[in-house]
């Protein structure tokens, strides 16, 4: 910090050029308080608690990958009769575009910069939820990636949700927005303090398990939240499809290993990421086709965003159906783990589930999924089956 | 490699300040002439110097200085150039070293942050110029591609000249001299007067600067004086006039892309900007007679800037309003010691050597609120200088003198990162810092150059030439953590230059001198990639900047035709010139290290690194500059530049094809005229003033290159033009003196090409100068 004045003379008296005089001298004082100037010590680093030493790759060898057993027995039940719909891509509505290889093809130069904060969660799985040598430690190195420049942080921080109508003069970067429009500003609002706050209970050791579900919840949501806000701002900017498709799967092709959210819903029914990747195509397909700096074929936007919006929450039923299954296997300390991180998930898709089946209420919704138990399960994965019948 | 920090050279110059008090008998007469037994001859080097500048200020009288100190550089001889006194700077009541440059032809002031701020000489910056303090390399191993805050480490009120060289000039100045450089020459004790003091008080009205020095020019005894200043501002959020109009037809993303600066809610006051600085110089000088005559110095000078927000990244574009990225400390300590000595002999009838240790250091955070990436880097420079010249030698019924030195330096950096996690005060080195930490970095050059000068019936002629060898080192340790690649690479190459100086025969009758100079130069120049090249990672604002250790040197020639008139109550320049860079480096995508997460992280995707464009680029361009004294104590001052610049294209994916070169600065300009009232008298004191109006205005710059394209400080579509207006006025009484300036009149929005924050909103600035 800059040094503080010299003390004033006493007054008295003067003339002026005494008084010059004795200006200049308080500044020559200045001026050797200034040489002592000093740098500012660097920061002191925290060492890692002792015994803590779980890294980066503490849980790979041995790790149990909850989104993926979560899903084991997912893929057990009958397919439901589902028909696309007539506006889906593939389809006779849909004009031939860069998409039909089957491949997702980038509309930016180059692979978006959001596929490595989906990389992310990953790295973070590897020290949490798939880390079976948990410590508070292991949180410190996650909340060090969730916190790295440009990283998931950067972006949770001012994602808004796109299913909600943006309210007037909403604008998510502004310091009151998570008080005016919690729904719409749901990054700020809602999953930056989730995640912080499980962060901060992880680095102090505070309900390791839980914490770490909380965090891999709230991740998703973030996820679950971008691939489709992503869809929609690809209108003014293309490259934004392909940070959309980032979102999902960390940039993958329909025959390479999803992550992320991509894996979770994977994991929970195959034919269900088949069917994301598909609206992923058709997302694709229409920049193509509407190809002009701000797209202007909003019929064609209009049924590959809600292609993409039928293929996310069907995904996101079926990966939350999962995990109440595997929940039912569980008890004590991991099923309140497992608990703790389906509550989030289960309150993140309120709006959804209500959308889906208008008939229901959303606190009703939310309720169950505050109140989850080990008998609450069965019935909200039924219902969920009901309202999301289809990939 | 690992330097001495900077204690031991500090005290030396203070200590050898004290021991010249204690030794007065080797000290001159205090009456004797100093220009007469000094180590130049300003008297025969200005006469001949038509780069001295006698119209800044309020006087068109040319006159030979007395004090060598008040000498032009030798090295503007027969160039495009063009001085700045102290009292030019005043006028401008400039909040910046750099911002006192903005009325000088061929120069363009591009500014990242309200506290930071480069100049573009000829369209180029960064280390392809060469800035320089009293006589040493202000440039250092870590300076960047636009180097904003270095000449902003110098207090504008602390410099006596400020001097500027356009043209390659590595010959006689050194390496990055490419496209021109910067000469500041410091305040200093003047050998004048037994004592002076002098207080100045600042005012600037849009950032409610609030600013002064003080200093003392002391003689302690014959022929030895003591300078000491010191001085400090403080600046608060900077008002503009509102954002750019912008573009007709951007999309919403493309408006929030580019959405630099943010402003308040009063859409006038710019988010990011204000800091606050100190600085403080000591200078000793002892002119030395008997067997040993010549001069010796010493100076230590500090900068001090504190909390100097990072104006495009306070907030980055689309994040939120408490994110942003601020430099907590910005600091320069340079002390140096020089002995000139006039040894008269055959050889060496002049020779200078110096030494000088420089430090920079920068320590910043980038806060997100819950989140603090911390970074601290320095850089430690050693140089030493040694120059010489001969006695003038006859050759073809003329003049020749040759000119000879070496010079060098030995640079150390420390660089160091961390992130803080603020909710758990949890704080952790990251694996490298923004270079790699312990670098090193070496420079050797030698140097040789003859002047001749020749007058006869064919009028005078004044000729020059040199050879320079410039070697470079570069050592910096790989790190395996963040994919950093080892550097152990040199680099050595030659320039050449030259130029003719031919003056008219005068007629019988006429004036003394003819008024017009014509001059032709051929300028080679030269910059090996310094350790910011090679080794940095950092976002910038053209993207996140991935090291590129394999970059090779840059080369440049310059060929610039000019002609100079000065005559009485007129003065007038007029510059072409074409800039041939070889190997240039521009930048061009990349990709990321695998290990570097922030790099693939970021939104400015893809990310770039620097390159050496394939083939040569060129910058051509031209400059004048108008002074006429007109009837009614009327004066006119009038300067225009242009600089078009333009490449093999950077991208792999455009072989064959050029682009335009990274922020050329469009066709721009000024004009002030001026009235300075008849001179009168108060209380026995001589009572001047001066009223004025300026205008200053930039064509919209549309060319962009690839990296402006992506640069989220340059609008979708370029800068828009600009055209403001100010007033001047200045009351002198004796040496007091009130000087004023009314900005931006017409309280228009604007920005210069490649600046992060836009111009001051309308405001009056004011300086106050109380002497002794």
């Amino acid at each position: 910090m800059p040094p503080s004045r010299p003390p004033r003379a006493p007054r008295a008296p003067l003339s002026a050029s005494r008084a010059l005089l004795q200006l200049t001298s308080a500044a020559l004082a200045a001026s050797a308080l200034t040489l002592a100037a000093c740098e500012d010590d660097d920061p002191k680093t925290t060492p890692p608690a002792a015994g803590t030493a779980a890294g980066a790759d503490a849980g790979t060898a041995a790790g149990t990958d909850a989104g993926t057993t979560a899903g084991a027995d997912a893929g057990a039940e009958p397919p439901p009769v589902c028909e696309p719909a007539p506006t889906d891509y593939p389809g006779a509505t849909w004009g031939a575009c860069v998409s039909d290889g089957g491949r997702y093809e980038l509309a930016g130069a180059s692979t978006p910069s959001s596929a490595a904060r989906t990389a992310a969660f990953e790295r973070i799985a590897d020290l949490l939820w798939r880390n079976p040598a948990l410590t508070a430690e292991s949180f410190v190195q996650a909340e060090l990636i969730y916190a790295e420049p440009e990283g998931l942080q950067s972006r949770v921080a001012r994602r808004y949700d796109s299913h909600v109508a943006a309210p007037d003069g909403a604008n998510c970067t502004l310091p009151e927005a998570p008080a005016r429009w919690p729904e719409y500003c749901v990054g700020p609002a809602a999953i930056d303090p989730l995640l912080g706050a499980a962060f901060a209970a992880g680095n102090q050791g505070q309900d390791l398990a839980a914490n770490a579900e909380r965090v891999r919840a709230g991740l998703l949501w973030f996820l679950y939240v971008s691939v489709y806000k992503e869809a929609n701002t690809c209108a003014t900017k293309a490259a934004d499809c392909d940070s959309s498709w980032a979102y999902d799967n960390a940039g993958k092709q329909r025959d390479e290993a999803p992550l992320a959210l991509g894996a979770w819903v994977q994991a929970a029914s195959p034919e269900a990421y088949d069917a994301l990747f598909t609206a992923h195509l058709a997302v694709r397909c229409w920049r193509d086709l509407d190809s002009a700096e701000t797209a202007t074929n909003m019929e064609l936007m209009g049924n590959a965003v809600a292609q993409l919006d039928r293929a996310l929450d069907g995904g996101y039923a079926r990966g939350l159906r999962a995990e109440l299954s595997a929940l039912a296997g569980l008890t004590g300390a991991e099923a309140a783990a497992r608990r703790a991180g389906l509550k989030v998930l289960g309150l993140a898709f309120t709006r959804a589930q209500v959308a889906a089946a208008p008939s229901t209420d959303a606190a009703a919704w939310a309720a169950a999924w505050e109140g989850l138990g080990a008998a609450e399960g069965a019935a909200l994965s039924a219902q969920l089956e009901a309202a999301f019948p289809c990939p | 490699m690992r330097l001495p920090p900077p204690a031991p050279l500090a005290a030396l110059a203070l200590l050898s300040a004290l021991a010249a008090l204690l030794a007065p008998a080797s000290a001159a007469r205090a009456e004797d002439d100093p220009a007469q037994d000094s180590a130049q001859d300003p008297a025969q080097d200005s006469a001949q110097d038509p780069a001295q500048d006698p119209t800044q200020g309020d006087t068109l009288t040319v006159t030979a200085p007395r004090d060598p100190h008040d000498a032009p550089s030798e090295e503007l001889e027969g160039r495009a150039a063009a001085t700045l006194r102290d009292v030019d700077v005043r006028e401008q009541v400039a909040r910046s070293t750099p911002e006192a440059l903005r009325g000088v032809a061929g120069t363009y002031v591009q500014q990242t942050a309200h506290g930071q701020a480069s100049a573009y000489i000829r369209g180029r910056t960064g280390r392809q110029t060469l800035l320089m303090v009293d006589g040493f390399r202000l440039n250092h191993a870590l300076f960047r591609q636009g180097p904003n805050q270095y000449l902003f480490t110098i207090d504008p009120l602390s410099v006596e000249r400020l001097e500027v060289l356009r043209g390659g000039a590595s010959v006689w100045l050194g390496a990055n001299a490419l496209s021109g450089a910067v000469l500041v020459r410091s305040k200093g004790p003047s050998l004048r007067a037994p004592a002076s003091a002098a207080l100045t008080l600042l005012r600037t009205g849009a950032d409610g600067g609030l600013g002064g020095r003080a200093e003392a020019d002391l003689t302690l005894a014959r022929g030895f004086g003591l300078f000491v200043g010191a001085g400090g501002v403080t600046r608060g959020p900077l008002e503009a006039s509102g954002p750019l109009p912008l573009k007709p037809g951007l999309t919403a993303a493309q408006r929030i892309e580019k959405s630099v600066p943010r402003f308040e809610a009063d859409g006038r006051t710019q988010l990011g900007t204000g800091y606050d600085a100190l600085s403080a110089d000591v200078a000793a000088r002892l002119q030395l007679r008997g067997a040993l005559r010549g001069e010796w110095t010493a100076a230590a000078r500090l900068f001090r800037q504190y909390n100097a927000p990072r104006t495009d990244l306070c907030p980055p574009s689309e994040a939120p309003e408490g994110w942003c990225l601020t430099y907590n400390e910005q600091f320069r300590t340079h002390a140096y010691t020089r002995l000139a000595l006039r040894l008269g002999l055959a050889l060496a009838e002049r020779a200078e050597a110096g030494v000088s240790f420089q430090r920079q250091h920068e320590r910043r955070t980038n806060d997100r609120v819950h989140y603090q990436n911390i970074g601290r880097d320095a850089v430690r420079v050693w140089e030493a200088r040694l120059k010489a010249r001969t006695r003038p030698l006859d050759l073809a019924g003329g003049a020749l003198r040759l000119h000879y030195g070496l010079d060098g330096s030995a640079e150390g950096v420390e660089s160091k990162a961390w992130t803080r996690l603020v909710r758990s005060s949890v704080t952790r080195q990251d694996a490298r810092g923004q270079y790699l930490d312990d670098s090193a970095y070496l420079r050797g050059e030698g140097w040789a150059g003859a002047r001749w000068r020749r007058a006869g019936a064919w009028g005078a002629w004044g000729a020059r030439l040199g050879a320079r060898l410039s070697a470079a080192r570069a050592e910096a340790p790989g790190d395996e953590r963040s994919s950093s690649r080892a550097v152990s690479r040199g680099w050595a190459g030659p320039t050449y230059g030259g130029g003719l100086t031919w003056t008219p025969p005068v007629r019988e009758g006429g004036p003394q001198a003819s008024p017009l100079s014509l001059h032709l130069n051929v300028e080679q120049g030269f910059s090996a990639p310094n350790l910011d090249d090679l080794t940095a990672r950092q976002l910038t604002g053209q993207g996140y900047q991935v090291e590129n250790p394999a970059l090779a040197p840059e080369r440049a020639t310059t060929y610039e035709l000019g002609a100079r008139l000065r005559a009485r109550g007129v003065e007038a320049e007029l510059w072409g010139f074409a800039l041939e860079l070889r190997d240039g480096i521009e930048r061009r995508d990349a990709a990321c290290p695998p290990a570097d997460f922030g790099c693939q992280g970021s939104r400015t995707a893809p990310p770039f690194t620097l390159i050496n464009l394939p083939g040569a680029a060129w910058v051509l361009g031209a400059e004048h500059a108008l002074t006429v004294r007109l009837p009614l104590r009327l004066s006119l001052r009038e300067h225009a530049s242009y600089a078009w610049g333009e490449g093999p294209s950077p991208l792999p994916s455009e072989p064959g094809l050029t682009r335009p070169l990274s922020r050329i600065p469009p066709l721009n300009g000024a004009v002030a005229l001026r009235w300075s009232a008849p001179e009168g008298a108060l209380r026995g004191a001589p009572l001047s003033g001066y009223l004025g109006y300026e205008a200053r205005w930039a064509l919209a710059a549309t060319r962009l290159s690839f990296g402006d394209q992506l640069d989220q400080r340059i609008p979708y579509g370029g800068t828009p033009a600009s055209l403001t207006h100010g007033a001047l006025f200045g009351l002198r009484w004796g040496a007091h003196e009130l000087l004023g300036v009314v900005e931006n009149l017409t309280d228009v929005p604007y920005r210069t090409h490649g600046s992060s924050v836009n111009g001051a909103a309308r405001s009056l600035n004011v300086s106050l100068r109380l002497a002794l």
